[in-house]
């Protein structure tokens, strides 16, 4: 369901990758809405499709990975809808969205600045390529946001190198970076798994107030169900490069309709087990070898809830089971499946 | 920086003072003396007389101890007279100065030549891996790479004199050797240059390409390069600004030694294509024991090698700011 508030609409997403074992269905029907302002998690466990999913939104999935069906349309700030799918990924169209109007973060803040340029000139050229400013407006700007990220001393930091200072500090200058021209949409893929957890927190506070102040809708991804709940309305649970439930946060932990995402939720470790990167690893059994994807559904061959007839044959369609809340099963309406409480550990905000 | 530059100076000196010993005696290793040698290349029959031997002996001062010869060069050396070479009978300087230039005139044309084609083709094949281009340039570097420099003058030569009539080897073709200067000899000299130029720069070329390439296939993958793409960069602008630049670095910095390498690995091709550098020079005074024109040059050598790779570490502290000094 479409209205006037939907910013980015994935419809059927199909990314694959041709490798000479094969093709790994990286992406294999992703749909999903992402709404003015809101905050989106995206969770699922490691390899089921999440990051190509979000680089094939601003079309940098790299060689040999590209988008075999699908649209994905998102509707400018001048109102204009356009499928990025249908766009050539080099074009001038293509590039005035890409860090004007859907900006990125990634994961690992020691390798995506670049190491031989200032954190000043990186900032200073998102900036100068969006919007028509001189290079000392820029500038000004630059510092002007590295202030707004809580970065210390920001006309110091501006000519300093990523080397030259802590993780944290790259990620806050990244997030500065990807805020500089205010976009409509950050796509934020695991942007604190890096960092240890006071940082992480303090990162996570950041987003969360400079999204109000933006206006801006976050696409989230996370392996930490806790992070989930702090930070979002809305959450996406990816299973093999396909939605297998999508719900409000507190629609999808109280009354999961999926047995997948019933798993992850009982998969949260307690208050003081946890470890710091810890994937999601408690459902029984692994993620199948990408090259041989299950019959009928794909998570059949790890579900409890199997009935070894429908479910290995026929493939489910992701369906409303609650106004603004569906899943991918035959049985979600009659499974009864226990939920959660919000995961009252979340982080040590 | 500047205590830097001091403390990299006093190394400098230290090593080219060792190098200047090591040459100085590795060049005496071989049994006999330059008059034995001499001797031996003298055509057979001529009968030559033990006190004409020690004459030519102690004319040459080879009757003193090593110690003593080499503090003789050495002193003379900082001096400015580098003694003379005994098979030419003239100063070492002044064959140094007849050969120098052009030695120069051809290495650093060639060192430009190497950088100019091989970084180019470099990040071409990186950017576009496995395209046929790419293992086209790949399959000329590694025939350039193997091919050895002087079989590669004589094919040059071959085809050059058989198919284009044209005249290689010497800096001047025949018509222009004796003449007087004129833009007509200046162009033919630099018509055989640049068949030089090719010949000797062919190898680095290829290690060169492969350098870069490898070099930039390593950064292409690194998450600031997708960090520029997500910003909104033009593919090529991106892959200049910054892998580009991260990975040429290091591939800039080898030009400080590549001088050097240019300048005495080029001996056997020289020879093959008759040119009148300092290799030829070099290959005749070890051959000969005409050991202060080979301690000269090898001294000259090692400070343009000392000082070029002083210059590729500063280079390389200038392009990355990760290096502290
Ligand atoms: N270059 C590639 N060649 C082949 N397959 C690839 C390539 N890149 C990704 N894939 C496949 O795409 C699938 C999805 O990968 P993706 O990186 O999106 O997972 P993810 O959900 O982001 O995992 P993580 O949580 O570990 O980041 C994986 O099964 C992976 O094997
Ligand atoms: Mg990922």
């Amino acid at each position: 369901m479409s209205d006037s508030n939907t910013i980015l609409k994935i419809d059927d997403l199909h990314t694959h990758y041709d490798t000479p074992q094969g093709t790994v269905r990286a992406v294999a029907g992703t749909s999903l809405e992402v709404h003015r302002g809101e905050t989106v998690g995206i969770v699922g466990e490691s390899g089921c499709g999440k990051s190509v999913m979000l680089r094939s939104i601003l079309r940098i999935v790299p060689h040999p990975g590209r988008i075999i069906g699908g649209s994905i349309e998102f509707t400018r700030r001048d109102g204009e809808t356009v499928d990025m799918v249908k766009l050539d990924p080099n074009s001038r169209k293509i590039r005035s969205i890409r860090g004007d109007e859907i900006a990125m973060i990634f994961q690992e803040p020691m390798s995506s600045l670049s190491p031989v340029h200032t954190i000043g000139d990186q900032i200073i050229e998102a900036i100068v390529l969006h919007k028509s400013v001189s290079n000392t407006e820029a500038r000004s700007i630059a510092i002007e946001m590295l202030g707004k990220v809580a970065m210390p001393r920001p006309e110091q930091i501006v000519d300093q190198y990523p080397h030259e200072i802590s993780g944290g500090m790259r990620q806050r200058a990244m997030i500065a970076m990807a805020l500089s021209c205010e976009p409509r949409l950050l796509i934020a893929d695991e942007p604190t798994t890096a960092l240890d957890v006071t940082t992480q927190a303090q990162i996570l506070d950041l987003m969360r107030r400079l999204q109000s102040e933006f206006n801006m809708a976050i696409m989230f991804v996370t392996h930490d169900l806790g992070v989930v709940a702090q930070m979002t309305e809305h959450v996406v649970v990816m299973y093999m490069g396909q939605v297998v439930e999508a719900g409000s946060v507190k629609e999808l932990f109280t009354a999961p309709r999926h047995p997948y995402t019933h798993g992850l939720l009982h998969s949260i470790p307690r208050l003081g087990q946890r470890k710091l990167g810890r994937r999601l690893v408690s459902i029984k059994g692994s993620v199948p070898d990408p090259f041989a994807r299950p019959s009928g559904c794909p998570f059949h061959t790890r579900c409890q809830y199997n009935d070894g007839d429908r479910c290995v044959r026929e493939e489910p369609a992701l369906r409303e089971v609650m106004p603004g809340h569906s899943a991918r099963c035959h049985y979600a309406e009659t499974l009864g499946l226990q939920g959660v409480d919000k995961p009252a550990e979340a982080i040590n905000a | 920086m500047l205590p830097y530059v001091a403390k990299r100076s006093v190394q400098m000196l230290v090593t080219v003072f060792v190098i200047s010993i090591i040459a100085f005696i590795v060049i005496q290793l071989p049994p006999g003396d330059f008059v034995n040698s001499y001797l031996a290349t003298l055509s057979g029959g001529q009968i030559v007389t033990q006190d004409a031997v020690a004459a030519l002996r102690a004319q040459f001062g080879l009757d003193d101890n090593l110690a003593v010869q080499y503090f003789k060069w050495i002193t003379n050396l900082l001096q400015g007279n580098m003694g003379i070479s005994f098979q030419y009978q003239r100063t070492v300087i002044d064959l140094l100065s007849e050969r120098l230039p052009l030695t120069l005139a051809i290495t650093i044309p060639t060192a430009f030549f190497v950088y100019a084609v091989s970084i180019p083709i470099g990040i071409y094949s990186a950017v576009r891996q496995y395209s046929p281009l790419d293992y086209v340039f790949s399959l000329v570097g590694f025939i350039g790479l193997a091919v050895p420099n002087f079989l590669f003058a004589i094919i040059m030569i071959y085809v050059t004199s058989r198919y284009f009539g044209g005249n290689v080897g010497g800096l001047f073709s025949p018509q222009y050797e004796l003449a007087p200067w004129s833009i007509g000899k200046v162009l033919d000299m630099m018509q055989n240059m640049s068949i030089a130029i090719l010949i000797i720069g062919t190898s680095g070329t290829a290690a060169t390409i492969r350098v870069m390439r490898g070099m930039l296939l390593d950064e292409l993958s690194q998450a600031y390069v997708e960090t520029a793409r997500a910003k909104g960069l033009s593919e090529w602008r991106l892959i200049m600004k910054y892998p580009v630049r991260v990975a040429i670095s290091p591939v800039l910095s080898t030009i400080g030694f590549t001088l050097p390498a240019l300048i005495s690995g080029t001996e056997i091709t020289a020879t093959v294509l008759n040119l009148p550098t300092t290799g030829p020079l070099l290959l005749n005074a070890v051959r000969s024991q005409d050991m202060f024109l080979a301690a000269s040059i090898i001294f000259v050598l090692s400070i343009l090698t000392v000082i070029g790779t002083f210059i590729s570490d500063l280079l390389l502290v200038w392009a990355d700011p990760r290096i502290k000094l």
